[in-house]
């Protein structure tokens, strides 16, 4: 497997600014220190509650928000050091799937002026070739030529998702984050748009990176799975070696809390007591020691590493440190 | 399902609804007519003085009586029509394109381009705006071209605020993400993606705005700072008029009432238009 993306200790500190000059004493570690690594034709999920980060770091990767720190290797070249020109010619290669469907569509462009534009800013057509493509497009993501003409407002909330995919693809994109892109759907047609991000993927030879907070969906489409908590990747494993054998606590407590389809099927739930930390005062030590149901002495003051295991997987907890 | 309706069509649609927006874009569209068709609608050329007839009153011949020059009162309003709509569109438009100007850039680019931008408007908001026009009028000579232009230049500042207040808003949306992520320079965003999202309330506020330039251009008209006679204005012939009231009145309602009736005019096409135009009725029906 080839490497295509690798993101090395990503960070993101928002400021709070407070009082009349507007000083930003105070930081919210939103994305601190995060490493993921993207293997070509495989899919990546980050899941996390909300707010621990995982929408900025994929924002972060593609730099529609600017990274405080960290690199991202795409290629084996970092592109977070790319000039904003230099940086233009190369989104083409990485584009993103947004969770609202409602606020990712321009309201005042139809569907295909919307798709089209990407084709006009990136590749040198002419405007009939430019159209073909774009129907072309529409039909790949399950849309008609005729949704051509329409406004964003005529569609249900699964077709408009539709519609982000293929201006998504539109470029030929070689990463595609999907940042929570089922999330917002009824849960009757999220199976839908999986499945059909699933054939694009295997059509257009796609890499995904796919943001959820739903632990069933990223079950159900990704290889390798990195659980996010507070910022940090807290346990990273592929897919079945997570679900059949969760490490991290956290990841244990979220894993419990999945609903199973199955009413005579008794589990035990792990639940997590209290809030989740804000996190412009992240806790001291563990990130996770204040909600944990293992915890134990040293967890409120030594900060783990993400500690690698067997069958490359990690895991950033001080149950698994050797000494 | 609605299909294939335009944004435009929708707006029309929920326009048409509204008696009080028709009736305004009815006064409107009237004023348009006799602006753009003065020297044909008018029965007497406006400035052509008749000795015989001196401030009489109105008749068939003359419908709104004469002035103090026997000159037809009904024509002088005609072409004093054309003074306001043109100075309500050219003094708007002017404002408009500068608001929009400065309000892009500062909602735009935000931080410290921003922060001086926002505080020049506040600069610019302090003056007490009809003095400062009588000021300049005052060095500057008054005429019809540089009423314009200062009451253009004068009132800017509300759009410019209105602008950046929604590009603030929207370019934290998705869809302009989108368009980043893809390549988009600012240009494009700016004017393809933003502006257009961005129009609704400044198209609403333009309406307003050419309400308050045509009272502004009358008034000064009316204290002899604005359109000079023998140019007729509304202003002007009210300003001429109100000494002759006691004996003839028709040189001052006359005046009045259209001045009142255009306002209105504007008005409520300002309000219909904002109804019209509302996001959050746009998911009903």
């Amino acid at each position: 497997m080839t490497v295509i993306l690798e993101v090395k200790g990503l960070k993101k500190y928002f400021p709070i600014l407070r009082g009349f000059f507007r000083r930003g004493t105070q930081k919210v570690r939103a994305v601190d220190g995060v490493d993921l690594t993207l293997e070509e034709g495989r899919t990546l999920g980050l899941v996390g509650e909300s707010g621990c980060g995982k929408s900025t770091a994929g924002k972060c990767i593609l730099r529609l928000i600017e990274p405080t720190g960290g690199e991202v290797f795409f290629r084996h070249e970092d592109i977070l050091r790319k000039s904003h020109s230099q940086m233009r010619k190369i989104r083409s290669e990485m584009q993103i799937i947004f969770q609202d469907p409602f606020a990712s569509l321009n309201p005042r462009m139809t569907v295909g002026q919307t798709v089209e534009e990407s084709i006009r800013i990136n590749m040198d057509l002419k405007r009939k070739e430019r159209i073909d493509q774009v129907v072309h497009l529409l039909q790949d993501v399950g849309l008609s030529a005729e949704d051509y003409n329409k406004y964003p407002h005529e569609f249900s909330g699964g077709q408009r998702q539709r519609v982000g995919i293929a201006r998504a693809l539109a470029v030929h994109p070689k990463i595609i984050v999907a940042d929570e892109p089922v999330s917002a759907l009824d849960v009757s047609i999220r199976a839908q748009v999986l499945n059909l991000l699933q054939d694009l993927k295997e059509r257009y030879q796609l890499t995904y990176l796919f943001i959820s907070h739903d632990l069933s969906v990223v079950e159900y489409i990704c290889d390798r799975v990195a659980v996010m908590y507070l910022g940090k990747i807290m346990e990273v494993a592929d897919r079945n070696d997570l679900y059949r054998e969760p490490l991290h606590p956290y990841t244990r407590a979220l894993l419990s809390a999945v609903p199973v389809p199955d009413p005579t099927k008794k589990r035990e739930r792990i639940p997590l007591t209290g809030e989740i930390p804000t996190a412009s005062a992240p806790p001291s030590g563990c990130l996770f020691h204040t909600r944990c149901p293992e915890r134990f002495e040293p967890c409120d003051k030594l900060e783990p590493p993400l500690i690698p295991r067997e069958g490359n997987r990690g895991v950033r907890c001080l149950l698994y440190a050797e000494d | 399902m609605r299909t294939n309706e335009s944004y435009f069509q929708i707006v029309a649609r929920r326009f048409r609804k509204n008696r009080l927006a028709v009736a305004g874009s009815v006064i409107i569209s009237i004023l348009f007519v006799l602006a753009l068709f003065a020297p044909l609608l008018s029965r007497y050329d406006p400035s052509r003085i008749d000795v015989e007839n001196i401030l009489s009153p109105p008749s068939a011949a003359h419908w709104m009586g004469t002035d103090e020059s026997g000159r037809d009162v009904l024509s002088r309003m005609i072409y004093g029509a054309r003074v306001s709509m043109l100075v309500g569109f050219v003094a708007v438009g002017i404002a408009t394109l500068i608001g929009i100007f400065f309000g892009a850039v500062a909602g735009y680019y935000g931080g410290k381009v921003d922060a001086v931008i926002m505080r020049f408007v506040d600069i610019m908001l302090c003056f007490p705006t009809f003095f400062l026009i009588l000021a300049v009028i005052a060095v500057l000579e008054p005429s019809l071209l540089n009423i314009m232009i200062i009451i253009g230049v004068t009132g800017w500042m509300g759009v410019a605020r209105l602008v950046r207040a929604e590009f603030l808003a929207l370019k934290e949306q998705e869809f302009v993400q989108a368009a980043r992520a893809f390549g988009a320079s600012d240009f494009r965003i700016i004017f393809r993606h933003l502006l257009p999202n961005a129009m609704a309330p400044v198209l609403v506020s333009a309406t307003f705005g050419i309400a308050g330039a045509i009272l502004t251009e009358s008034a000064l008209s009316f204290f002899g700072l604005g359109v000079q006679p023998p140019t007729p204005s509304w202003g002007n012939i009210l300003s001429s008029g109100y000494k002759y009231i006691d004996f003839a009145h028709w040189l001052s309602i006359f005046p009045g009432l259209a001045i009142l009736v255009t306002a209105l005019g504007y008005n409520l096409l300002g309000e219909g238009l904002r109804d019209a135009l509302d996001p959050r009725l746009m998911t009903e029906e």
